[in-house]
């Protein structure tokens, strides 16, 4: 089973929201020289932290997460995960909106954007040979699916995205559209046992 | 009035991720600086590629999370910067 939950950015208590962070997530908010960046870093923790400390039964705090890679043992650029243990999610903010999925079964991958990037240079970058060929929103839209596919993966910027066939994805993952507000695409994808080598 | 290899590099981050030129080049580092997301960081690819005439092999393109390694980068690619 899928969960979604949405957040805006500008529409939550951000200094509430900062309360809930821990150290080395305040370490990294510190680091974010944009104000909008900072906002959607304090909601989208804040709201991974109250949603998975309501589904373990424990307070928001009172969570630790790693960042260690599943693919290659580097420490810190992997998917973020419970260190105890617990549904796998995944964290996507674009604009004013933040998207966090939670799956209880396999590994889970959510992407959201805004409609109107202008993906146009990125093209070729995006579409396999025999994805459907397509521009402006719909490239978008595909780019949104295809980063939800490499997020499941946990490869994310190892994997060229031209490498992936929308309609055959790697590791039999699965993707949803995920209904977003006007001006947004969003999607997840879920893989049952996620890959164990790059 | 030269203009360096540097100065090329400064400009072609500062249009692929739409950030001022005067961003703090020895900070920007990839999901911290503005606009550096990862179509930000495609974008930064695709503009270092066809600024600099090169391509940046797949452990690169991952690695490159900083100003100072893409700096590293274009020079271990034989680009006087």
């Amino acid at each position: 089973v899928v969960k979604i939950w949405w957040a805006a950015p500008s529409s939550v208590d951000q200094a509430a929201d900062m309360e809930l962070l821990s150290t080395a997530e305040m370490v990294r908010l510190n680091r974010l020289r944009s104000p909008a960046d900072r906002g959607r870093f304090s909601t989208a923790w804040a709201l991974v932290r109250r949603t998975l400390a309501e589904i373990n039964d424990v307070e928001p705090r009172a969570l630790n997460f790693t960042r260690s890679c599943e693919l290659c043992g580097h420490p810190a650029h992997g998917r973020p995960r419970l260190v105890a243990g617990g549904p796998a999610f995944s964290l996507s903010h674009s604009g004013d909106r933040v998207l966090l999925a939670v799956s209880d079964t396999g590994v889970i991958g959510a992407d959201v954007e805004m409609s109107g990037r202008d993906v146009t240079r990125l093209a070729r970058r995006i579409l396999h040979t025999r994805d459907p060929r397509c521009e402006g929103p719909e490239l978008v839209r595909m780019w949104v699916r295809k980063e939800a596919i490499v997020k499941a993966t946990g490869h994310g910027l190892a994997r060229p995205m031209k490498t992936i066939e929308l309609a055959d994805p790697p590791h039999g993952a699965q993707v949803l559209d995920i209904p977003a507000d006007d001006g947004y695409f969003a999607a997840v994808a879920i893989i049952d046992r996620p890959p164990l080598t790059r | 009035v030269s203009v360096t290899s540097h100065d090329r590099l400064r400009l072609v981050f500062a249009q692929s991720l739409d950030i001022d030129m005067d961003f703090d080049a020895t900070q920007a580092r990839l999901y911290e600086t503005a606009g550096w997301d990862s179509m930000g960081h495609m974008r930064l690819v695709i503009a270092i590629e066809e600024e600099f005439d090169v391509e940046l092999d797949a452990d690169q393109i991952v690695e490159m999370i900083t100003f100072s390694l893409a700096v590293e980068f274009l020079r271990e690619l034989g680009c006087a910067i």
